[in-house]
């Protein structure tokens, strides 16, 4: 039985003129096989989708201004361009909503309410989240994850595709899968950030030989 | 019924005023990013390269986040001041970089800088002959402003920011003078 093996694909920098399922193709088509999984980095696949904001481009609401000072300064949320942008696609009273909820979730004992409920407060990556030039902009969590990994899955004949958010802070979640993958087995593997660091460009990961741990 | 009517407007506006109150009392407290350059801090210009036609000369020069709250960097440039109507014998062109993250591209990295930290800027000055002869056509070269222009955002919205730095007559002709004398020591010629 073949082991268990982690493949970085290096890449160029991929734009919304990019589409994430051809760029899969072009640079790892011939290393992906049957037993492989294909793992694509969540903010990757969220600018191919065109899924980002520059700053300059929003116009904070009173409720981003005033949400945002009770954020810690490290979250994306605490700044009021990452606040608004969350907003975008959340809604601005509906964020407010569920952060006064949280608030009271939180007194009561319950943490993560805010960024359970409201996606895209926690997906967000700030200015400086992403290598240039999007470092300047606001990536948003990427959409129909699900649909984009049986896209993945039907164009390079993997045994499976899921589309992974991981940090060197021994964090991983799995934002989207193709049918019959266990995400957190998943994110267990991909635990030690095999994407590297934003610079290294390798925003694809075969997982070699899956397939064959489930034989 | 009127009267209790205004009463009930009344208690809401009080409470509106209460809470604006408070926000601006809460951001108050917690303050901004404030980056400030440190130009009394400033490296002394010196020639980095230098061949027949073209002079590059260095500098750096720090910008502290002097604020209560982390800043983000969101762009940098350096922007030389020297029209031709000023003096036409030499080109300039300037690129401003992170020291510790240098690029050539001269393209600003967006950063996050915490409070009362640091980051040190470097300024590189391409110098470029217009007759054929780097020191001849820099021989009564004038003093040359510089705006350091940076883009950053904190707790509040994101604004612009300049201060400005020179290259003085005095200071070209030092760093002329350090490079030749020591391209003499070391063999240059």
């Amino acid at each position: 039985m073949a082991e268990l093996e982690l493949v970085p694909v290096h890449t160029r920098i991929l734009t919304h003129k990019d589409n994430i399922v051809d760029a899969i193709r072009e640079y790892a088509g011939k290393t992906i096989t049957d037993r492989d999984i294909v793992c694509a980095a969540e903010s990757v696949v969220a600018i191919t989708q065109g899924r980002y904001v520059r700053p300059e481009e929003l116009s904070p609401c009173w409720q981003a201004r005033l949400m945002n000072r009770f954020v810690p300064a490290e979250g994306s949320m605490s700044s009021i361009y990452g606040m608004q942008a969350a907003m975008e696609e959340e809604g601005s009273w509906r964020m407010l909503f569920w952060f006064v909820a949280a608030a009271f979730a939180k007194i009561a004992g319950k943490n993560g309410l805010f960024y359970a409920k409201c996606r895209q407060a926690s997906l967000c990556d700030d200015v400086t989240g992403t290598m240039p030039p999007f470092d300047k902009c606001i990536v948003y969590g990427p959409a129909d994850t699900d649909h984009v990994c049986e896209e993945i899955v039907r164009a390079t004949g993997a045994y499976g595709a899921v589309i992974a958010d991981v940090n060197d802070l021994k964090r991983a979640a799995v934002l989207g899968k193709s049918k019959g993958l266990d995400p957190k087995r998943i994110a267990k593997i991909l635990i030690d950030n095999p994407f590297g660091n934003a610079s290294q460009k390798t925003p694809i990961v075969i997982i070699k030989n899956f397939a064959d741990l489930l034989d | 019924m009127f009267l209790l009517l205004m009463q009930i407007i009344a208690g809401l506006i009080l409470l509106a005023c209460l809470g604006f109150l408070a926000y601006w009392f809460i951001a108050w407290k917690q303050g901004n990013c404030a980056f400030v350059l440190l130009k009394g801090t400033r490296s002394p210009w010196t020639v980095e390269r230098m061949d027949r036609t073209h002079a590059v000369l260095t500098c750096t020069v720090p910008v502290k986040n002097a604020g209560k709250q982390n800043g983000t960097l969101m762009d940098a440039f350096v922007r030389p001041y020297l029209p031709e109507e000023q003096y036409d014998r030499a080109g300039v062109r300037a690129i401003l970089m992170d020291t510790a993250r240098p690029r050539e591209d001269d393209y600003w990295e967006a950063l996050i800088v915490e409070p009362g930290k640091t980051v040190e800027l470097r300024v590189k000055l391409t110098l470029t002959a217009k007759t054929g002869s780097i020191l001849q056509d820099l021989e009564h070269f004038p003093d040359l402003p510089m705006d350091i222009i940076w883009q950053a955002v904190g707790r509040s919205d994101w604004a612009y920011e300049k201060a400005r730095i020179r290259l003085e007559q005095d200071d070209l002709r030092d760093a002329l003078y350090n490079y030749t004398a020591g391209g003499m020591e070391h063999g240059r010629a």
